[in-house]
């Protein structure tokens, strides 16, 4: 059964180099006739020249001699043809000569084409890499195959040639549709079938076929090879669909919960903060107040929490844009530092040039700063100490953050940068204040501005995380 | 008198908290029933500023605001946009300059002032 839309040129029908070939040997055959022709008439020279015929005409029937009889016959009335054009032009020519003539043509050019090995005719160069085979017409056995055809089965060639086609083929309803109409004459192109190697494996493949009298031309095209790649390539292509699709819903599924859960925020969040800063007006006692903060702090929280998902849902999105320029890493850090107030719960140690500039997105790297220096804070225990150090060579810039907090076992290094993993697990979160969002956030952040971001640890001792920035185009300070 | 400021929101609870909200830091706060009552109200009594809540039903934030061009008079107020969906700056940069800022849901009294004292002082300032 042929495909539809798949139509590969069979390995017999000659490519674009080889047709360029045939009309080249074509147009010296012709243009030796026409020299011939011209000469014969221009200097009378009669019969003796028409022998020069024999040229062109066996060089055609050993070229086209797959139309085998015809060709001969028709090579042979060809000659007959010129030679009576000659005669009835003026030439005294010798009617037993002539016919003998044509009847040594007609013999030799079908000698020509009946008498050649077999299979010469289509192994030409250009199939001799493909998988084909010739077939012969009445016996249906395979007179010459190419390696590539006996290696797609199995078979080494000469245990192939002389095989009854019946034998390769696993459907004799396909065989007796492809060889009767190769035996009607019938070209036939893409028939998709099933032929079987020689350990009985089934090998799909489309087949062509050309008709001749005595042998037709065949090539194969192997579907196996061409099925397991589709198989592939639509497998890698319906994988990569479904994670874009399952991409596309976790991002609005975040974005849809971001929006429902922070709609509901809104009023608990205005309501608390009047209730708060008028008491008096609504009658809120200390204690009532004290149960009020509570709620008010926790609403902030999950806001925050809230934020950072979908935060980091845009993040992993690529819809987050960063437009960098030169910041001044100390006024950065202080920054961080004083709108947490850190100078008030941990002993900070700078270690930064006045002059330091780094090239970064100022907001984004606010945070991450903010994120590597709360973390610090929060995961020790008093006495804290922070230590945040610049170091740069020819190429890199790096940010040193380092603590000496409770630690992180080194098994976990590589998850802290995971959304919602907390190497302290849960209780340890609670009593320090983490989300398990900020770190994710930070290394999303550095990777955006074109850096990295490492951490080392050791239990007990703290942990150090090292922002590291390639250098655009300036010596960053 | 403060400023008014227009709240155009689907949520009852939200224009109620707006509405308390508003008053307690130093604005006169147009909170209208419906969306046709709010393109009404913004086309007669034209605020100083609307506070623009995007994803409504039936007719979300950018249909208002496309209602709001199509009359005579309305389409040059300024448009905060006030929602809790995270927006994409392509999302409005069409509308120019009339968004003249987005605050995104749970916003702070504070936190709120804020944001409305700043455009008001670049404003008049």
């Amino acid at each position: 059964m042929a495909e539809r839309g798949f139509c590969p040129e069979p390995a017999f029908l000659p490519p674009c180099g080889s047709r360029l070939y045939r009309i080249g040997i074509n147009g010296g055959f012709i243009a030796i006739l026409a020299i011939i022709l011209i000469y014969s008439i221009l200097f009378a020279a009669g019969i003796a020249i028409s022998h020069l015929y024999y040229i062109p005409l066996v060089a055609i029937a050993v070229w086209y001699s797959n139309r085998s009889i015809r060709t001969a016959a028709a090579l042979s009335i060809a000659y007959a043809m010129v030679t009576l054009y000659l005669a009835f032009g003026g030439y005294i020519l010798d009617p037993v000569m002539i016919f003998l003539f044509t009847l040594l043509y007609l013999w030799g050019m079908t000698a020509v084409t009946l008498f050649q090995p077999r299979g010469f005719q289509d192994m030409t160069r250009s199939t001799r890499n493909n998988p084909a085979f010739t077939l012969e017409r009445s016996s249906l056995m395979i007179t010459s195959a190419t390696p590539a055809f006996a290696t797609l089965l199995g078979y080494t060639r000469e245990a192939l040639e002389g095989t009854d086609i019946g034998r390769i083929w696993t459907s004799d309803r396909d065989r007796q549709a492809f060889c009767g109409m190769l035996g009607r004459g019938v070209e036939v192109r893409n028939f998709e079938t099933v032929l079987t190697g020689t350990a009985g494996n089934a090998v799909p493949v489309l087949l062509a076929g050309r008709p001749d009298q005595m042998e037709h031309s065949c090539s194969a095209l192997d579907l196996s090879s061409l099925a397991s790649y589709r198989a592939a390539r639509m497998g890698e292509e319906e994988a990569a669909r479904k994670i874009a699709v399952e991409e596309t819903w976790r991002q609005d599924f975040v974005t849809t919960a971001a929006h429902e859960l922070r709609t509901p925020l809104q009023p608990v969040l205005g309501y608390l903060h009047l209730l708060l800063e008028d008491r008096e007006r609504y009658g809120i006692g200390d204690d009532a107040g004290r149960l009020l903060k509570i709620c008010l702090d926790n609403v902030h929280r999950e806001r925050i929490i809230v934020n950072r998902m979908l935060e980091l849902s845009l993040l992993d999105s690529g819809k987050v844009a960063c437009a960098t320029e030169q910041v001044h890493l100390h006024g950065l850090v202080c920054e961080v530092l004083a709108h947490h107030d850190v100078g008030s719960t941990a002993e900070v140690c700078l270690d930064i040039p006045g002059d330091t500039c780094i090239s970064v997105n100022r907001e984004q790297f606010f945070l991450v700063l903010e994120s590597l220096v709360l973390n610090a804070v929060q995961y020790n225990e008093p006495p804290r100490r922070i230590e945040i150090r610049y170091r740069e060579d020819e190429d890199y810039q790096a940010i040193i953050v380092r603590d000496n907090g409770i630690g992180i076992e080194p098994e976990k290094l590589e998850a802290i940068f995971k959304p919602f993993y907390l190497a302290d697990e849960q209780d340890l979160s609670r009593d320090y204040d983490r989300m398990g969002l900020g770190l994710p956030i930070a290394e999303r952040y550095v990777r955006l501005n074109g850096g990295t971001i490492a951490v080392e640890s050791r239990i007990g001792e703290g942990s150090t995380f090292t922002v590291v920035l390639q250098k655009r185009g300036g010596d960053g300070t | 008198m403060g400023h008014n400021v227009l709240v155009v929101d689907d949520d009852r609870v939200t224009l109620e908290m707006m509405d308390l909200i508003l008053h307690r830091i130093g604005y006169e706060p147009l909170i209208p029933q419906s969306i046709p009552e709010a393109l009404e109200i913004a086309r007669k009594r034209r605020p100083d500023l609307i506070l623009l809540d995007v994803q409504m039903a039936p007719v979300d934030g950018w249909g208002f605001l496309d209602a709001l061009s199509e009359g005579r008079t309305g389409a040059d107020i300024p448009v905060m946009l006030f929602t809790a969906r995270h927006l994409l700056p392509e999302e409005y940069t069409r509308y120019g300059r009339r968004v003249v800022g987005v605050l995104e849901k749970p916003i702070s009294p504070l936190e709120l002032k804020e944001a409305l004292d700043g455009y008001f002082s670049e404003g008049t300032g």
